[in-house]
């Protein structure tokens, strides 16, 4: 519901604009907006449109140049977190701020604490923790231990902490990239029961199903600008990608041309532990990909993806199986000598393994190439071609606000990921594994990752694909193939293969008739 | 120059040049409350600490003085950016030295070649040195920092130990070596500051340093490992070898450090010799922001103050030469505060910005509706 003409919104802001000089970036441009009173508004945009930037201005993280801010009518001059928490604002980050070993109730009640005299009061404070949880329709335990709590019941652990404070305006900051499918589901129906209370919701989003499925508005940003508000069903995901890019955006890739030929990659019998808590390990994986052809893996993440893509590049050590790249067997080599042949590899962390934040541009991309003749001679670098390669990689990826020289710290998560891509994919790589390649990138950045691959494709290289996004699987890939709890499931031609076959497989049903 | 670039370096020359005269007014206030004014105190400090008259060249001093502390410094620069947070610089310093007098007095070789020999020797005792804690981090994932306090003490005491017994010249109240030959010994370029070779063997070290880390693949890629291990291993750089790297090199540097001063001021090592020399050179490298140009620069600036102290505050002014080490350490102390101070100024300048602002806005509006 719009706030109509008499009715005071929950939250104004009027001609917000901020300048960052050390930067010189203009990040947020004379942006009004309105929220209604129980009204779900999704802010969504590309990165490093102004949308982080508007959020840290409401909650005094920086001071606006110009603008106002009213809520519930009256206006609020925010200059710290504080201040924003007393007026009835209350934010939920991407990265939780809980403490693991609390209960459920301690940490919603974190610094206003129940005492009796003198002492934590445990039996008010989880009183006082289950009368929020039934007034604000959330599921969740007063007595868990944090840390013994899925994702998402963390992330409501963290919503019902800003309704203890009284929130009357809830920021969600990209809420569903922690999250499975069907815990994103069970958000946005809490979203929506949420603003069935009154409160009001802003939800930072780029993915466009959930916000046609979630917000009563949407709100698009562009360059620190608003360039749409729309109503709940006014504009399709086609239109509003426009919106955000600016420019007609291809949605869908188009598959290859179905002429694979050798096989590059193979792998047989990989057995391997798991690497981290809730992940499944390997059970008997065999798996070929072949040149000129794409091999997606869906699946819901934590299901052996990451153990069988960090095999292949020689980071994990299989406890049986074999691997081998274009018929020589390679099982247990090194990163260096799976990627001398021809391996080349798309980490999913690029801010702590595909990239090193605190070095340079051009010497990022030069770290699996430094010691070819291109780049060095006697042991000396050959700066002028590792610069000339920086800049042609500036150039062909588009990367933006980039500079060969320049740390790549401050880069937006799209353009770090050009950067990786761009080194990747240089010097026509034998196989490519692409780890979660577009997770977290905007609509551009993402047709961008998605137009390399299938150029990589194109010139014969063998493409593994790993997605949690099935959309981007189904899109892209020439085979299909499914990781649940540890084994491959398929590859299966992409003819073959639909939305709910693969969901279904994803959700770990067992297809009879394969 | 882009602002990013002119802002970083700011940051990186400005902050230690302000640390340092902060810490020199702190200084000169303590000077104050002994009765003394501080400037006759700075003008005395820098008379005995880098002045040169053609009779004394005090600079000549602080430059000899220098010499081990840069190589320490170098050390510790090359071992904490390349991943190995080492502090064992002290530890490398004394067994280097003692293994320059080993060798210096032990072996008859040609004037030309014994000095090259013997801090061969100093590097390589060094570099085993440095490499015990690289070792242990990697097999047993042992602490360095821990380690290298340890084996500090260890090799002090090792040391004390060899020139008080197998290694004692003769029966005197304070155990040291022999003294090494004419032939081991260091060219002087000013006898009575003992100013000589050695500065040039640190200031050859501070140009290879900078070479090495910033201009050769081997140096990148100690740098990458040092500070992303994971993005090190992913692009295929082993990060053992750069951990092993980095003990020998630092190493290898501060156990020069201890032969330059061995060959070229002291020729023995008496006990005692483990004196903070390695640690005055961690700090100059932390001081310098842990680059190869920045040590030198530190360094140099560490000698001149402690010569200044001593023959200047101490001899001339009666001033305890201790005011000089305090100094010293409150430029640390003031270095590592200036993280997060200037981040609180930073934002006090943001929010005051903001309210100028806001306040120069209410003051329109405000005569607006008045004139209204």
């Amino acid at each position: 519901m719009t706030p109509t003409s008499g009715e005071t919104p929950r939250l104004e802001i009027r001609g917000l604009r901020k300048y960052f000089a050390a930067s010189g970036v203009l990040a947020v441009d004379d942006v009004s907006l309105e929220v209604g009173a129980g009204e779900v508004v999704a802010l969504i945009g590309e990165n490093g449109t102004g949308k982080t930037t508007l959020m840290n201005l409401l909650f005094g993280v920086h001071q606006p140049d110009a603008g106002e801010v009213f809520i519930d009518g009256a206006r609020a001059d925010i200059s710290s977190q504080q201040d924003a928490i007393s007026h009835g604002l209350g934010m939920v980050h991407q990265h939780f701020e809980l403490v693991p070993s609390f209960t459920v109730a301690q940490n919603v009640l974190l610094g206003r604490e129940p005492s009796r005299r003198g002492f934590y009061d445990d039996a008010a404070a989880e009183r006082q923790v289950a009368a929020l949880i039934a007034d604000s329709n959330l599921d969740l335990d007063p007595h868990r231990r944090v840390a013994d709590l899925p994702v998402g019941a963390q992330q409501r652990v963290e919503i019902l902490k800003a309704l203890a404070a009284d929130a009357r305006l809830l920021i969600l900051d990209e809420p569903t990239a922690v999250l499975t499918p069907a815990e994103a589901d069970d958000l946005v129906a809490m979203v929506r029961r949420l603003a069935a209370t009154g409160r009001s919701v802003v939800f930072i989003s780029h993915k466009l199903p959930e916000v046609q499925a979630v917000a009563d508005r949407i709100v698009v940003m562009r360059r620190g600008r608003v360039v749409g508000d729309v109503a709940r069903g006014g504009a399709s995901d086609a239109e509003l990608a426009r919106l955000m890019v600016g420019r007609d955006v291809l949605l869908t890739a188009e598959p290859g041309d179905g002429t694979a030929g050798d096989t590059l990659l193979e792998v047989a019998g990989a057995m391997a532990s798991p690497s981290a808590d809730g992940s499944t390990g390997l059970a008997d994986v065999g798996l070929s990909v072949r040149a000129g052809e794409i091999v997606g893996i869906a699946g819901v993440s934590g299901n052996g993806q990451d153990e069988l893509v960090e095999a292949v590049a020689g980071l994990r050590r299989l406890e049986a199986g074999r691997i081998s790249v274009a018929g020589i067997e390679l099982t247990g080599s090194s990163p260096a000598a799976m990627r001398a042949a021809g391996v080349a590899h798309i980490a999913a962390d690029r801010m702590h393994v595909g990239l090193n934040l605190q070095a340079t541009l051009e010497e990022n991309a030069v770290s699996t190439s430094f010691r070819s003749r291109r780049f060095s001679r006697a042991g000396i670098i050959r700066r002028r071609a590792r610069r000339q390669f920086a800049e042609q990689v500036i150039a062909d990826y588009e990367v933006r606000g980039a500079a060969p020289a320049r740390v790549v710290e401050s880069l937006s998560g799209g353009n770090l990921q050009k950067i990786v891509v761009g080194r990747e994919l240089s010097g026509n790589p034998r196989v490519v594994l692409a780890n979660q390649p577009t997770r977290g990138l905007d609509v551009g950045s993402i047709e961008f990752v998605h137009r390399a691959l299938s150029k990589a494709r194109s010139e014969g290289s063998a493409v593994l694909l790993v997605s949690a996004e099935l959309d981007e699987v189904l899109a892209l890939a020439d085979r299909i193939a499914v990781m649940y709890d540890g084994k491959l499931l398929g590859p299966f031609d992409r003819s073959e293969m639909d939305r709910e076959r693969v969901g279904q497989l994803m959700a770990g049903g067992v297809e009879k008739n394969l | 120059m882009d602002r990013d670039s002119i802002e970083r370096t700011l940051r990186r020359i400005g902050l230690p040049v302000a640390a340092a005269v902060v810490a020199l007014a702190i200084g000169g206030v303590l000077v104050a409350t002994l009765g003394q004014s501080p400037f006759a105190a700075a003008q005395t400090v820098i008379q005995a600490g880098f002045s040169c008259d053609p009779g004394y060249c005090n600079v000549g001093g602080s430059l000899t003085l220098a010499a081990p502390i840069i190589l320490c410094a170098l050390g510790a620069v090359v071992a904490l950016r390349t991943g190995l947070f080492s502090i064992g610089q002290e530890g490398q310093y004394a067994l280097g030295g003692l293994a320059a007098a080993v060798v210096g007095h032990g072996i008859l070789l040609p004037a030309g070649i014994h000095p090259i020999v013997s801090l061969a020797a100093a590097a390589a005792v060094g570099a085993i040195w440095g490499l015990i804690p690289a070792v242990l981090k990697i097999f047993l994932g042992v602490n360095e920092l821990i380690i290298t306090i340890v084996l500090n003490a260890i090799a002090g005491l090792l040391v004390d130990f060899l020139v008080n017994y197998p290694l004692r010249a003769e029966a005197s109240t304070v155990g040291y070596t022999h003294v090494v030959e004419e032939t081991a010994r260091l060219p002087l370029f000013d006898i009575s500051t003992k100013f000589g070779l050695g500065f040039v063997i640190a200031i050859v070290a501070v140009i290879g340093v900078w070479f090495f880390l910033s201009r050769t693949t081997a140096g990148y890629e100690q740098r990458m490992s040092g500070e992303a291990t994971l993005f090190a291993r992913y692009s295929g750089m082993s990060s053992t070898g750069s951990v092993l790297r980095a003990g020998l090199l630092g190493g290898a540097l501060a156990g020069i450090g201890g032969g330059v001063q061995v060959l070229g001021v002291n020729y023995r090592v008496i006990e005692g010799f483990s004196d903070g020399t390695g640690f005055t050179g961690l700090t100059a490298a932390i001081l310098g922001g842990t680059t190869a140009i920045g040590a030198a620069i530190a360094g140099v600036l560490y000698a001149g103050i402690t010569v200044g102290a001593v023959n200047g505050l101490q001899i001339v002014l009666g001033v305890p030469r201790e005011i000089g080490s305090t100094v010293l350490a409150l430029m640390i102390v003031l270095i590592a505060l200036q993280a997060p101070l200037l981040t609180r100024l930073e934002r006090w300048l943001d929010r005051r910005r903001a309210n100028r602002r806001h306040d120069a806005l209410a003051e329109t509006t405000a005569g607006k509706e008045a004139s209204a």
